[in-house]
């Protein structure tokens, strides 16, 4: 993604990625995570993150925990099988993290979740896909 | 829109239909989370809402422009190949020879790593660009199939032709390359190697090219064209038989974590074999730990007091109760091992987490079995002399204890190692 030729707005993204087997050190919640936080400056509007968790905690219950609890507000993740992929490596069959972050004045970010029974009648109903396309955790 | 789903509960299908006709232009990216193997086992997170199903999704707007970029992990393999003629999705010669035949004598010159990639799945490189050659100017396309009647490949594209005069065909969006290529995974351990088929391991695209495949493999063309046809009015007789029914009632996303039937069954279950595996495994490996390391010793040196003990031990249940109790707690192990292998797959069996596991619990198996085929009977038969013979002293007697004293030493050096190895796999 790139800025919008123009005056400069500020707009940050930068990326990091940690090997740390410990999850909530890796996603910043020690002291040495902390030093694998994207650097963008200021606070971060957004947080894409991949992740393959150590193999013990790859239960959803185990990683979920400790991902809520190291998750910076704002922020997305999902996790993957075999690789995971930085800038400027690719490590495979070893737990990793990798994070995409961003500050991005001016822009509006919208995160949404998905649920798979309601996509059928919002691809007819103009109304329901409004209603789903600003899905919020929680009850609708 | 950056969006990331569970490939066995989100039908993104849908979900980008609706957002194709209500959302016009909008620019998706995104994909299926891998790391789980079967439903449940994946993790998404939006802030702190976790769940096991469906997909989350931002939507960004505002000062923002987005260059998409697809990449599909591929490396190239063998040369590059001339489509000459094709039929819709079906590649029909390549290099003016049967696509199915020229496709299988690259694949069969392929040499060493090569031959080796092809393991990681197959797919189809298209040219992107004139004069393709490398990394980055070919589309990877999923192969979904092979007709080796017609000597057809099918590719989850679809090729026009450009001249029919020639009848050499292009890819539709691609400038006159003609070419694709072979290209498989990069990833080891995901793919898996089927002829000329792509296969994906896991997510959408796995299940999304399998029902095709079956219908390719149909020699007669019009008969897979017919059996479409009825599946699709079969589909249309469901839906309306569905659009009379009651509506069903929504299922509301679970936002707790741990909040999902199936992994709280899965959780109980691991909670009852852990503790019945770590339990009966400190009962196991302490009484075998106290005999070879006290009892033993004082059996050796003929004691009263080991002679006394070795009486009682024999005698009493203690034999089959040992025995009894090593083998729940290798089945526990056993089954534990079993729900993370079919969950993370030969990715956590190779890993050095995997291996430690598995080889403490071949070493406690082969413990287990060493203990009911030669130590229990070895121990009934020494409870049974006890009672003529107290003190061991006929030759029968004390060749028994030493192979049972031998075989006890055996056994715990096996537990112990295999206590070690489980004591520190998780965090090798």
């Amino acid at each position: 993604m790139s800025r919008e030729p123009g005056p400069p707005v500020g707009m940050r993204w930068a990326s990091a990625q940690s090997l740390f087997t410990d999850s909530a050190a890796a996603a910043g919640g020690g002291r040495r995570g902390r030093a694998h936080r994207p650097r963008t400056g200021g606070p971060i509007d957004l947080a894409l993150r991949v992740l393959r968790a150590h193999p013990r905690r790859r239960r959803a219950r185990d990683r979920g925990d400790v991902e809520a609890r190291a998750l910076p507000p704002g922020a997305w993740s999902a996790p993957a099988r075999t690789a995971v992929i930085s800038g400027a490596h690719e490590v495979e069959s070893a737990p990793a993290l990798s994070v995409i972050a961003a500050r991005l004045p001016g822009v509006q970010v919208h995160p949404f979740i998905m649920v798979n029974e309601m996509w059928a009648e919002a691809i007819e109903d103009p109304l329901e896909f409004g209603r789903l396309a600003r899905r919020r955790p929680g009850p609708s | 829109m950056v969006m990331i789903g569970d490939p066995f509960t989100l039908d993104a299908e849908r979900c980008l239909s609706a957002f194709h006709r209500h959302a016009p232009g909008l620019r998706i990216v995104g994909g299926m989370a891998s790391a789980g193997v079967r439903p449940g086992a994946n993790a998404l997170i939006l802030n702190d809402w976790i769940a096991a199903e469906g997909g989350v999704a931002v939507a960004l707007a505002g000062n923002l422009r987005a260059d998409v970029v697809v990449s599909q992990g591929c490396r190239p393999v063998g040369p590059s190949l001339e489509v000459t003629r094709s039929e819709g999705n079906l590649v029909v010669e390549l290099d003016g020879q049967p696509a199915l035949e020229r496709a299988e004598q690259v694949l069969q010159s392929l040499q060493g790593k090569e031959r080796e990639r092809l393991k990681h799945g197959l797919y189809v490189g298209r040219p992107a660009r004139p004069g393709a050659s490398g990394q980055g100017d070919y589309l990877i396309r999923n192969l979904l199939g092979a007709d080796r009647d017609r000597g057809v490949l099918a590719i989850g594209d679809q090729l026009s032709v450009r001249a029919s005069g020639s009848g050499s065909t292009s890819a539709t969006p691609a400038p006159p390359g003609r070419t694709s290529r072979c290209c498989c995974r990069r990833s080891r351990s995901t793919a898996r190697r089927a002829a000329c088929c792509c296969s994906r391991a896991t997510g959408a695209a796995g299940r999304s090219t399998a029902p095709r495949r079956r219908h390719l493999d149909r020699p007669d063309r019009a008969q897979w064209a017919d059996s479409r046809r009825r599946h699709v009015v079969r589909r249309r007789d469901r839906s309306a038989r569905r659009s009379q029914l009651p509506p069903r009632p929504r299922r509301e996303p679970r936002d707790r974590p741990g909040g999902y039937p199936g992994d709280a069954l899965v959780n109980v279950e691991i909670v009852i074999l852990r503790l019945l595996h770590v339990v009966l495994g400190i009962f196991w490996g302490g009484s075998v730990f106290f005999i070879v390391s006290f009892l033993v010793p004082a059996i050796r040196k003929r004691t009263p007091e080991g002679l006394a003990m070795l009486r009682h031990i024999a005698r009493g249940p203690f034999p089959r109760m040992i025995a009894i109790v090593g083998i729940v707690t290798v089945l526990a192990g056993v089954r534990l091992y079993w729900i993370d292998a079919s969950l993370y797959g030969r990715t956590w069996m190779r890993s050095p987490v995997g291996f430690s596991f598995g080889l403490g619990g071949l070493m406690a198996l082969i413990a287990v079995v060493h203990g009911a085929i030669v130590l229990g009977p070895s121990a009934i038969a020494l409870g049974k002399m006890s009672a003529q013979d107290p003190d061991f002293e006929s030759p029968e007697a004390r060749g028994a204890m030493t192979k049972w004293a031998g075989g006890m030493a055996w056994g715990g050096r096996l537990l112990g190692l295999a206590v070690l190895l489980m004591a520190i796999a998780r965090y090798v």
